[in-house]
Protein backbone atom coordinates (compact mmCIF):
# COMPACT_ATOMS: atom_id res chain seq x y z
CA UNK A 1 0.00 0.00 0.00
CA UNK A 2 2.68 2.46 1.03
CA UNK A 3 4.66 1.75 -2.13
CA UNK A 4 1.71 2.68 -4.34
CA UNK A 5 1.17 5.91 -2.39
CA UNK A 6 4.84 6.77 -2.86
CA UNK A 7 4.64 5.90 -6.54
CA UNK A 8 1.62 8.16 -6.85
CA UNK A 9 3.55 11.12 -5.42
CA UNK A 10 6.50 10.48 -7.70
CA UNK A 11 4.17 10.30 -10.70
CA UNK A 12 2.38 13.51 -9.74
CA UNK A 13 5.56 15.46 -9.07
CA UNK A 14 7.74 13.67 -11.65
CA UNK A 15 8.92 16.69 -13.61
CA UNK A 16 9.55 18.69 -10.43
CA UNK A 17 11.59 15.84 -8.96
CA UNK A 18 13.67 15.80 -12.14
CA UNK A 19 14.11 19.56 -11.95
CA UNK A 20 15.14 19.27 -8.31
CA UNK A 21 17.62 16.54 -9.31
CA UNK A 22 19.07 18.87 -11.96
CA UNK A 23 19.45 21.60 -9.34
CA UNK A 24 21.17 19.08 -7.08
CA UNK A 25 23.70 18.42 -9.82
CA UNK A 26 24.45 22.03 -10.72
CA UNK A 27 23.98 23.97 -7.49
CA UNK A 28 27.03 22.66 -5.57
CA UNK A 29 29.17 23.46 -8.60
CA UNK A 30 27.69 26.96 -8.64
CA UNK A 31 28.40 27.48 -4.93
CA UNK A 32 31.94 26.13 -5.38
CA UNK A 33 32.47 28.64 -8.17
CA UNK A 34 31.15 31.45 -5.93
CA UNK A 35 33.13 30.53 -2.82
CA UNK A 36 36.28 28.87 -4.15
CA UNK A 37 38.42 31.93 -3.36
CA UNK A 38 37.16 32.44 0.19
CA UNK A 39 35.95 29.05 1.47
CA UNK A 40 37.17 26.34 -0.88
CA UNK A 41 36.98 23.63 1.80
CA UNK A 42 33.40 24.29 2.82
CA UNK A 43 31.99 25.35 -0.55
CA UNK A 44 30.86 21.88 -1.57
CA UNK A 45 29.24 21.13 1.76
CA UNK A 46 27.41 24.44 1.77
CA UNK A 47 26.23 23.76 -1.77
CA UNK A 48 25.03 20.33 -0.75
CA UNK A 49 23.17 21.63 2.28
CA UNK A 50 21.50 24.36 0.28
CA UNK A 51 20.59 22.22 -2.69
CA UNK A 52 19.02 19.55 -0.51
CA UNK A 53 17.14 22.14 1.49
CA UNK A 54 15.94 23.82 -1.68
CA UNK A 55 15.05 20.57 -3.46
CA UNK A 56 12.99 19.24 -0.57
CA UNK A 57 11.09 22.47 -0.10
CA UNK A 58 10.52 22.72 -3.83
CA UNK A 59 9.21 19.17 -4.21
CA UNK A 60 7.26 19.49 -0.96
CA UNK A 61 5.40 22.52 -2.22
CA UNK A 62 4.71 20.91 -5.58
CA UNK A 63 3.44 17.72 -3.95
CA UNK A 64 1.04 19.61 -1.72
CA UNK A 65 0.03 21.88 -4.58
CA UNK A 66 -0.95 18.77 -6.56
CA UNK A 67 -2.92 17.46 -3.59
CA UNK A 68 -4.64 20.85 -3.33
CA UNK A 69 -5.52 20.66 -7.04
CA UNK A 70 -7.44 17.45 -6.37
CA UNK A 71 -8.99 17.93 -2.94
CA UNK A 72 -11.47 15.10 -3.47
CA UNK A 73 -8.70 12.60 -4.10
CA UNK A 74 -7.63 12.49 -0.46
CA UNK A 75 -11.27 11.86 0.47
CA UNK A 76 -11.46 9.10 -2.13
CA UNK A 77 -8.31 7.41 -0.84
CA UNK A 78 -9.57 7.62 2.73
CA UNK A 79 -12.87 6.05 1.65
CA UNK A 80 -10.80 3.09 0.38
CA UNK A 81 -8.98 0.89 2.88
CA UNK A 82 -6.17 3.47 3.11
CA UNK A 83 -6.06 5.12 6.52
CA UNK A 84 -5.24 8.75 7.14
CA UNK A 85 -2.19 7.49 9.04
CA UNK A 86 -0.96 5.82 5.83
CA UNK A 87 -1.37 9.06 3.89
CA UNK A 88 0.55 11.14 6.44
CA UNK A 89 3.39 8.64 6.95
CA UNK A 90 3.77 8.28 3.20
CA UNK A 91 4.48 12.01 2.92
CA UNK A 92 7.27 11.76 5.50
CA UNK A 93 8.73 8.79 3.64
CA UNK A 94 8.45 10.57 0.32
CA UNK A 95 10.51 13.51 1.52
CA UNK A 96 13.06 11.29 3.23
CA UNK A 97 13.52 9.52 -0.11
CA UNK A 98 14.12 12.91 -1.77
CA UNK A 99 16.71 13.58 0.91
CA UNK A 100 18.41 10.24 0.28
CA UNK A 101 18.36 11.00 -3.45
CA UNK A 102 20.11 14.31 -2.81
CA UNK A 103 22.75 12.53 -0.70
CA UNK A 104 23.32 10.00 -3.47
CA UNK A 105 23.65 12.68 -6.15
CA UNK A 106 26.09 14.67 -4.06
CA UNK A 107 28.12 11.58 -3.21
CA UNK A 108 28.49 10.88 -6.93
CA UNK A 109 29.43 14.50 -7.54
CA UNK A 110 32.17 14.46 -4.91
CA UNK A 111 33.64 11.44 -6.63
CA UNK A 112 33.57 13.16 -10.02
CA UNK A 113 34.60 16.64 -8.81
CA UNK A 114 37.13 16.25 -5.93
CA UNK A 115 37.20 20.04 -5.44
CA UNK A 116 33.75 19.77 -3.88
CA UNK A 117 35.36 18.10 -0.90
CA UNK A 118 34.42 14.95 0.90
CA UNK A 119 31.00 13.63 1.70
CA UNK A 120 30.51 11.49 4.76
CA UNK A 121 28.16 10.79 7.62
CA UNK A 122 28.82 14.18 9.22
CA UNK A 123 27.54 16.10 6.20
CA UNK A 124 24.66 13.67 5.70
CA UNK A 125 23.64 13.86 9.36
CA UNK A 126 23.77 17.64 9.33
CA UNK A 127 21.48 17.70 6.34
CA UNK A 128 19.26 15.07 7.89
CA UNK A 129 18.84 17.32 10.92
CA UNK A 130 18.03 20.32 8.74
CA UNK A 131 15.52 18.34 6.64
CA UNK A 132 13.93 16.86 9.77
CA UNK A 133 13.59 20.32 11.20
CA UNK A 134 11.86 21.62 8.06
CA UNK A 135 9.56 18.64 7.65
CA UNK A 136 9.00 18.16 11.35
CA UNK A 137 7.78 21.72 11.69
CA UNK A 138 5.98 22.11 8.39
CA UNK A 139 4.01 18.87 8.02
CA UNK A 140 1.99 19.10 11.28
CA UNK A 141 1.29 22.76 10.54
CA UNK A 142 0.23 21.82 7.01
CA UNK A 143 -2.13 19.08 8.22
CA UNK A 144 -3.56 21.43 10.84
CA UNK A 145 -4.08 24.54 8.69
CA UNK A 146 -4.02 23.25 5.10
CA UNK A 147 -1.94 24.07 2.06
CA UNK A 148 -3.57 27.41 1.24
CA UNK A 149 -2.75 28.89 4.64
CA UNK A 150 0.85 27.71 4.76
CA UNK A 151 2.24 27.88 1.23
CA UNK A 152 3.51 31.47 1.23
CA UNK A 153 5.60 31.08 4.35
CA UNK A 154 7.59 28.25 2.77
CA UNK A 155 7.95 29.95 -0.58
CA UNK A 156 9.46 32.83 1.37
CA UNK A 157 11.75 30.39 3.21
CA UNK A 158 13.03 29.01 -0.10
CA UNK A 159 13.82 32.46 -1.46
CA UNK A 160 15.57 33.66 1.69
CA UNK A 161 17.63 30.52 2.14
CA UNK A 162 18.80 30.08 -1.41
CA UNK A 163 19.91 33.60 -2.04
CA UNK A 164 20.96 34.92 1.35
CA UNK A 165 22.76 31.99 3.00
CA UNK A 166 25.67 31.72 0.51
CA UNK A 167 26.28 35.46 0.94
CA UNK A 168 26.15 35.24 4.73
CA UNK A 169 28.44 32.23 4.81
CA UNK A 170 30.98 34.14 2.76
CA UNK A 171 31.53 36.47 5.72
CA UNK A 172 31.47 33.91 8.57
CA UNK A 173 34.77 32.70 10.13
CA UNK A 174 35.63 29.40 8.50
CA UNK A 175 36.21 27.74 11.90
CA UNK A 176 32.47 28.12 12.58
CA UNK A 177 31.68 25.97 9.61
CA UNK A 178 33.91 23.01 10.46
CA UNK A 179 32.01 19.88 11.52
CA UNK A 180 33.08 18.08 14.74
CA UNK A 181 35.07 14.93 14.10
CA UNK A 182 34.16 11.44 15.33
CA UNK A 183 31.12 9.17 14.98
CA UNK A 184 29.25 10.58 17.97
CA UNK A 185 28.20 13.80 16.25
CA UNK A 186 26.47 12.24 13.19
CA UNK A 187 24.96 9.46 15.30
CA UNK A 188 23.47 11.98 17.73
CA UNK A 189 22.12 14.06 14.88
CA UNK A 190 20.54 11.04 13.14
CA UNK A 191 18.91 9.85 16.37
CA UNK A 192 17.65 13.30 17.32
CA UNK A 193 16.29 13.79 13.80
CA UNK A 194 14.51 10.44 13.89
CA UNK A 195 12.97 11.23 17.26
CA UNK A 196 11.89 14.67 16.14
CA UNK A 197 10.28 13.23 12.99
CA UNK A 198 8.47 10.56 15.00
CA UNK A 199 6.96 13.19 17.30
CA UNK A 200 6.12 15.37 14.32
CA UNK A 201 4.44 12.47 12.46
CA UNK A 202 2.34 11.65 15.53
CA UNK A 203 1.18 15.24 15.70
CA UNK A 204 0.48 15.39 11.96
CA UNK A 205 -1.59 12.16 12.14
CA UNK A 206 -3.45 13.53 15.16
CA UNK A 207 -4.33 16.73 13.28
CA UNK A 208 -5.25 14.95 10.04
CA UNK A 209 -7.59 12.55 11.84
CA UNK A 210 -9.71 15.54 12.84
CA UNK A 211 -9.91 17.13 9.39
CA UNK A 212 -13.22 16.90 7.52
CA UNK A 213 -12.24 15.84 4.02
CA UNK A 214 -14.08 17.65 1.22
CA UNK B 1 -33.09 -10.09 5.60
CA UNK B 2 -29.88 -8.68 7.13
CA UNK B 3 -29.28 -4.99 7.54
CA UNK B 4 -26.33 -3.73 5.52
CA UNK B 5 -26.26 -0.18 6.85
CA UNK B 6 -27.73 1.15 10.04
CA UNK B 7 -27.39 4.80 10.99
CA UNK B 8 -28.73 5.91 14.34
CA UNK B 9 -29.13 9.43 15.68
CA UNK B 10 -26.28 10.79 13.61
CA UNK B 11 -25.51 14.41 14.38
CA UNK B 12 -22.96 16.63 12.72
CA UNK B 13 -22.65 20.36 13.22
CA UNK B 14 -21.11 22.95 10.93
CA UNK B 15 -21.33 26.70 11.32
CA UNK B 16 -24.22 27.09 8.89
CA UNK B 17 -25.55 23.56 8.59
CA UNK B 18 -26.28 20.56 10.80
CA UNK B 19 -27.42 17.00 10.52
CA UNK B 20 -30.09 16.37 13.13
CA UNK B 21 -30.60 12.86 14.52
CA UNK B 22 -30.26 11.21 11.12
CA UNK B 23 -31.48 7.61 11.40
CA UNK B 24 -32.20 5.05 8.72
CA UNK B 25 -31.49 1.41 7.96
CA UNK B 26 -30.93 -0.30 4.62
CA UNK B 27 -31.60 -4.02 4.22
CA UNK B 28 -29.51 -6.37 2.10
CA UNK B 29 -30.70 -6.88 -1.47
CA UNK B 30 -32.12 -3.43 -2.04
CA UNK B 31 -31.19 -0.39 -4.07
CA UNK B 32 -31.81 2.66 -1.94
CA UNK B 33 -32.05 6.14 -3.35
CA UNK B 34 -30.97 8.99 -1.13
CA UNK B 35 -32.88 12.01 -2.32
CA UNK B 36 -33.08 15.67 -1.47
CA UNK B 37 -32.46 19.02 -3.09
CA UNK B 38 -28.96 20.50 -3.37
CA UNK B 39 -27.69 21.41 0.08
CA UNK B 40 -30.14 19.11 1.89
CA UNK B 41 -27.27 17.14 3.46
CA UNK B 42 -26.91 14.09 1.22
CA UNK B 43 -23.16 14.41 0.66
CA UNK B 44 -22.57 15.31 4.32
CA UNK B 45 -24.37 12.14 5.42
CA UNK B 46 -22.40 10.00 2.95
CA UNK B 47 -19.08 11.54 4.01
CA UNK B 48 -19.90 11.14 7.67
CA UNK B 49 -20.91 7.50 7.36
CA UNK B 50 -17.71 6.82 5.40
CA UNK B 51 -15.62 8.46 8.13
CA UNK B 52 -14.46 11.28 5.84
CA UNK B 53 -16.05 13.82 8.14
CA UNK B 54 -16.21 13.45 11.89
CA UNK B 55 -19.59 13.06 13.56
CA UNK B 56 -20.73 14.93 16.63
CA UNK B 57 -22.71 11.92 17.90
CA UNK B 58 -24.56 8.83 16.73
CA UNK B 59 -23.68 5.36 15.55
CA UNK B 60 -22.93 3.92 12.11
CA UNK B 61 -22.92 0.18 11.48
CA UNK B 62 -22.14 -1.61 8.24
CA UNK B 63 -22.81 -5.38 8.04
CA UNK B 64 -23.42 -5.25 11.81
CA UNK B 65 -19.90 -3.88 12.41
CA UNK B 66 -19.28 -0.57 14.14
CA UNK B 67 -17.62 1.98 11.85
CA UNK B 68 -15.70 3.49 14.79
CA UNK B 69 -13.91 0.27 15.66
CA UNK B 70 -13.97 -1.86 12.48
CA UNK B 71 -13.30 0.79 9.84
CA UNK B 72 -10.74 -1.16 7.81
CA UNK B 73 -12.77 -4.39 7.74
CA UNK B 74 -15.80 -2.43 6.61
CA UNK B 75 -14.00 -0.44 3.91
CA UNK B 76 -12.71 -3.65 2.33
CA UNK B 77 -16.34 -4.61 1.67
CA UNK B 78 -17.53 -1.26 0.27
CA UNK B 79 -17.48 0.00 -3.30
CA UNK B 80 -17.17 3.77 -3.48
CA UNK B 81 -18.12 6.15 -6.27
CA UNK B 82 -17.70 9.78 -5.29
CA UNK B 83 -19.12 12.76 -7.11
CA UNK B 84 -16.62 13.59 -9.93
CA UNK B 85 -14.56 10.50 -9.10
CA UNK B 86 -11.98 11.86 -6.72
CA UNK B 87 -9.17 10.82 -9.03
CA UNK B 88 -5.80 12.38 -9.73
CA UNK B 89 -6.36 13.64 -13.26
CA UNK B 90 -2.63 13.61 -14.06
CA UNK B 91 -2.46 9.84 -13.65
CA UNK B 92 -3.39 7.31 -16.29
CA UNK B 93 -6.21 4.86 -15.76
CA UNK B 94 -3.78 2.03 -15.02
CA UNK B 95 -1.75 4.15 -12.59
CA UNK B 96 -4.85 5.16 -10.64
CA UNK B 97 -6.04 1.56 -10.74
CA UNK B 98 -2.76 0.38 -9.22
CA UNK B 99 -3.24 2.85 -6.37
CA UNK B 100 -6.80 1.70 -5.72
CA UNK B 101 -6.08 -2.01 -6.19
CA UNK B 102 -3.20 -1.95 -3.68
CA UNK B 103 -5.60 -1.00 -0.92
CA UNK B 104 -7.90 -4.03 -1.36
CA UNK B 105 -6.94 -7.55 -0.38
CA UNK B 106 -9.73 -8.91 -2.61
CA UNK B 107 -8.89 -7.02 -5.82
CA UNK B 108 -9.91 -8.98 -8.92
CA UNK B 109 -7.74 -7.89 -11.85
CA UNK B 110 -9.60 -10.11 -14.34
CA UNK B 111 -12.89 -8.49 -13.39
CA UNK B 112 -11.35 -5.03 -13.76
CA UNK B 113 -9.98 -5.85 -17.23
CA UNK B 114 -13.42 -7.16 -18.19
CA UNK B 115 -14.99 -3.85 -17.20
CA UNK B 116 -12.34 -1.85 -19.08
CA UNK B 117 -13.07 -3.86 -22.20
CA UNK B 118 -16.81 -3.55 -21.77
CA UNK B 119 -16.61 0.23 -21.31
CA UNK B 120 -13.99 0.64 -24.09
CA UNK B 121 -11.57 2.32 -21.70
CA UNK B 122 -7.91 2.57 -22.61
CA UNK B 123 -5.74 1.93 -19.52
CA UNK B 124 -2.97 4.16 -20.91
CA UNK B 125 -5.28 7.14 -21.24
CA UNK B 126 -4.88 10.03 -18.78
CA UNK B 127 -7.85 10.49 -16.49
CA UNK B 128 -8.08 14.17 -17.38
CA UNK B 129 -8.94 13.23 -20.98
CA UNK B 130 -12.01 11.20 -19.98
CA UNK B 131 -15.48 12.58 -20.60
CA UNK B 132 -17.85 12.76 -17.64
CA UNK B 133 -19.59 9.57 -18.77
CA UNK B 134 -16.32 7.66 -19.24
CA UNK B 135 -15.11 8.90 -15.87
CA UNK B 136 -18.24 7.47 -14.24
CA UNK B 137 -17.73 4.14 -16.00
CA UNK B 138 -14.13 4.06 -14.82
CA UNK B 139 -15.24 4.85 -11.26
CA UNK B 140 -17.71 1.97 -11.46
CA UNK B 141 -15.05 -0.38 -12.81
CA UNK B 142 -12.86 0.46 -9.80
CA UNK B 143 -15.73 0.13 -7.35
CA UNK B 144 -16.93 -3.21 -8.69
CA UNK B 145 -13.61 -5.03 -9.11
CA UNK B 146 -12.99 -6.08 -5.53
CA UNK B 147 -16.15 -8.06 -4.77
CA UNK B 148 -17.78 -5.15 -2.96
CA UNK B 149 -20.88 -6.13 -1.03
CA UNK B 150 -22.28 -2.64 -0.72
CA UNK B 151 -21.95 0.15 -3.25
CA UNK B 152 -22.13 3.75 -2.08
CA UNK B 153 -22.41 6.40 -4.76
CA UNK B 154 -22.63 10.16 -4.46
CA UNK B 155 -24.59 11.76 -7.31
CA UNK B 156 -23.42 9.18 -9.88
CA UNK B 157 -25.81 10.29 -12.62
CA UNK B 158 -25.28 14.05 -12.32
CA UNK B 159 -24.29 15.59 -15.66
CA UNK B 160 -24.56 12.33 -17.60
CA UNK B 161 -26.49 11.99 -20.83
CA UNK B 162 -29.57 9.72 -20.85
CA UNK B 163 -27.81 6.88 -22.68
CA UNK B 164 -24.95 6.65 -20.18
CA UNK B 165 -27.39 6.99 -17.29
CA UNK B 166 -29.37 4.06 -18.67
CA UNK B 167 -26.15 2.00 -19.02
CA UNK B 168 -25.21 2.84 -15.46
CA UNK B 169 -28.59 1.70 -14.19
CA UNK B 170 -28.24 -1.57 -16.12
CA UNK B 171 -24.85 -2.20 -14.52
CA UNK B 172 -26.33 -1.64 -11.08
CA UNK B 173 -29.10 -4.13 -11.86
CA UNK B 174 -26.50 -6.71 -12.95
CA UNK B 175 -24.55 -6.05 -9.76
CA UNK B 176 -27.64 -6.65 -7.64
CA UNK B 177 -28.54 -9.83 -9.55
CA UNK B 178 -25.56 -11.58 -7.97
CA UNK B 179 -27.40 -11.46 -4.63
CA UNK B 180 -26.52 -10.51 -1.05
CA UNK B 181 -25.60 -6.99 -2.01
CA UNK B 182 -26.87 -3.46 -1.69
CA UNK B 183 -26.61 -0.06 -3.32
CA UNK B 184 -27.07 3.33 -1.71
CA UNK B 185 -26.92 6.28 -4.02
CA UNK B 186 -27.63 9.92 -3.58
CA UNK B 187 -29.18 11.89 -6.38
CA UNK B 188 -31.39 14.83 -7.12
CA UNK B 189 -32.28 13.35 -10.52
CA UNK B 190 -35.25 11.39 -9.27
CA UNK B 191 -36.24 9.94 -12.65
CA UNK B 192 -33.36 7.45 -12.28
CA UNK B 193 -34.94 6.17 -9.08
CA UNK B 194 -38.31 5.66 -10.77
CA UNK B 195 -36.65 2.91 -12.79
CA UNK B 196 -34.29 1.43 -10.26
CA UNK B 197 -34.80 2.08 -6.56
CA UNK B 198 -36.54 -0.23 -4.11
CA UNK B 199 -36.30 2.11 -1.17
CA UNK B 200 -36.19 5.88 -0.82
CA UNK B 201 -34.68 7.99 1.92
CA UNK B 202 -35.54 11.69 1.76
CA UNK B 203 -33.45 14.28 3.54
CA UNK B 204 -34.19 17.97 3.88
CA UNK B 205 -32.31 20.60 5.89
CA UNK B 206 -30.24 17.86 7.54
CA UNK B 207 -33.24 15.85 8.74
CA UNK B 208 -34.58 12.57 7.43
CA UNK B 209 -38.13 13.18 6.24
CA UNK B 210 -38.97 9.59 5.39
CA UNK B 211 -37.52 6.18 4.60
CA UNK B 212 -40.01 4.16 2.63
CA UNK B 213 -40.52 1.51 0.02
CA UNK B 214 -40.74 3.22 -3.37
CA UNK B 215 -43.76 1.27 -4.61
CA UNK B 216 -45.69 1.98 -1.41
CA UNK B 217 -44.92 5.68 -1.78
CA UNK B 218 -46.02 5.73 -5.41
CA UNK B 219 -49.18 3.88 -4.42
CA UNK B 220 -49.99 6.37 -1.68
CA UNK B 221 -49.22 9.67 -3.39
CA UNK B 222 -51.40 10.79 -6.31
CA UNK B 223 -51.55 13.86 -8.51
CA UNK B 224 -54.98 15.46 -8.28
CA UNK B 225 -56.41 17.41 -11.23
CA UNK B 226 -59.79 19.12 -11.35
CA UNK B 227 -61.85 22.27 -11.45
CA UNK B 228 -60.44 24.92 -9.10
CA UNK B 229 -63.86 26.39 -8.33
CA UNK B 230 -65.26 23.20 -6.84
CA UNK B 231 -62.88 22.47 -3.94
CA UNK B 232 -64.66 22.24 -0.57
CA UNK B 233 -62.82 23.68 2.43
CA UNK B 234 -62.46 20.23 4.03
CA UNK B 235 -60.37 19.04 1.09
CA UNK B 236 -57.82 21.87 1.25
CA UNK B 237 -55.52 20.35 3.92
CA UNK B 238 -55.27 17.21 1.78
CA UNK B 239 -53.90 19.03 -1.26
CA UNK B 240 -50.23 19.90 -1.41
CA UNK B 241 -48.19 21.71 -4.06
CA UNK B 242 -51.42 23.28 -5.24
CA UNK B 243 -51.30 25.29 -8.45
CA UNK B 244 -54.28 26.67 -10.37
CA UNK B 245 -54.74 27.98 -13.91
CA UNK B 246 -57.78 29.12 -15.90
CA UNK B 247 -58.31 25.48 -16.87
CA UNK B 248 -58.26 23.94 -13.41
CA UNK B 249 -55.95 23.00 -10.54
CA UNK B 250 -53.19 20.48 -9.96
CA UNK B 251 -52.06 19.27 -6.55
CA UNK B 252 -50.61 16.19 -4.88
CA UNK B 253 -52.11 14.19 -2.04
CA UNK B 254 -51.14 11.27 0.18
CA UNK B 255 -54.79 10.52 0.94
CA UNK B 256 -56.25 9.74 -2.49
CA UNK B 257 -59.31 7.86 -1.19
CA UNK B 258 -60.35 10.77 1.01
CA UNK B 259 -59.77 13.25 -1.82
CA UNK B 260 -61.80 11.07 -4.19
CA UNK B 261 -64.62 10.96 -1.63
CA UNK B 262 -64.64 14.75 -1.14
CA UNK B 263 -63.97 15.57 -4.80
CA UNK B 264 -65.60 12.83 -6.88
CA UNK B 265 -65.03 14.72 -10.16
CA UNK B 266 -61.24 15.06 -9.89
CA UNK B 267 -58.78 12.90 -11.81
CA UNK B 268 -56.12 11.03 -9.83
CA UNK B 269 -52.87 10.25 -11.62
CA UNK B 270 -49.66 8.49 -10.72
CA UNK B 271 -47.19 10.84 -8.98
CA UNK B 272 -43.48 10.85 -9.77
CA UNK B 273 -40.76 10.63 -7.11
CA UNK B 274 -39.95 14.25 -7.86
CA UNK B 275 -43.55 15.25 -7.05
CA UNK B 276 -43.39 13.29 -3.80
CA UNK B 277 -40.03 14.79 -2.88
CA UNK B 278 -41.14 18.36 -3.56
CA UNK B 279 -44.34 18.07 -1.55
CA UNK B 280 -42.38 16.81 1.46
CA UNK B 281 -39.64 19.41 1.62
CA UNK B 282 -39.91 22.86 3.06
CA UNK B 283 -40.05 24.80 -0.22
CA UNK B 284 -42.70 22.46 -1.63
CA UNK B 285 -45.00 22.81 1.36
CA UNK B 286 -45.27 26.56 0.70
CA UNK B 287 -47.62 25.80 -2.15
CA UNK B 288 -50.28 23.96 -0.19
CA UNK B 289 -53.85 24.76 -1.27
CA UNK B 290 -55.24 27.84 0.40
CA UNK B 291 -58.20 28.97 -1.69
CA UNK B 292 -61.74 27.69 -1.84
Amino acid sequence: MMLQLLKKDFLLTGKYVLLAAAICVFYPVFVLWQLEDTLPAQAGTIGFLLMTFFSILFVLLQAFQKEAMYPKSAAFLCALPYSRRDLVLEKYMFFLIIYLGCCLIYRCETLLIPALGSFGFSEASLMCAAVSLILGLYLPVHYRFGYENTKYFFLFAIMITCFCVPMLVKYLPSSWLALPAGPLFPLTLFLTSGLFLAVSASLAIHFYQKVDLT
Amino acid sequence: MDTILEVQKLNKHYKNFSLHDVSFALPEGCIAGFIGVNGAGKTTVLKTILGLASKSSGSIRFFGLDMDTEKNRIKERLGIVLDSGGFYDDLSLSQMKALVAASYSTWDETEFQRYLERFSLNPKQKIRTLSKGMRMKYALALALSHKAEFLIMDEPTGGLDPLIRRQLLNILREYMDKGGRGVFFSTHITSDLDRLADLLVLIDHGKIIFQENKDALLERYKIVKGDAGKIPRAALPLLRNYSATAFGFTAITDQPEEVQRLLPDVILERASIEDIMLCNIEGGKDHDASIA
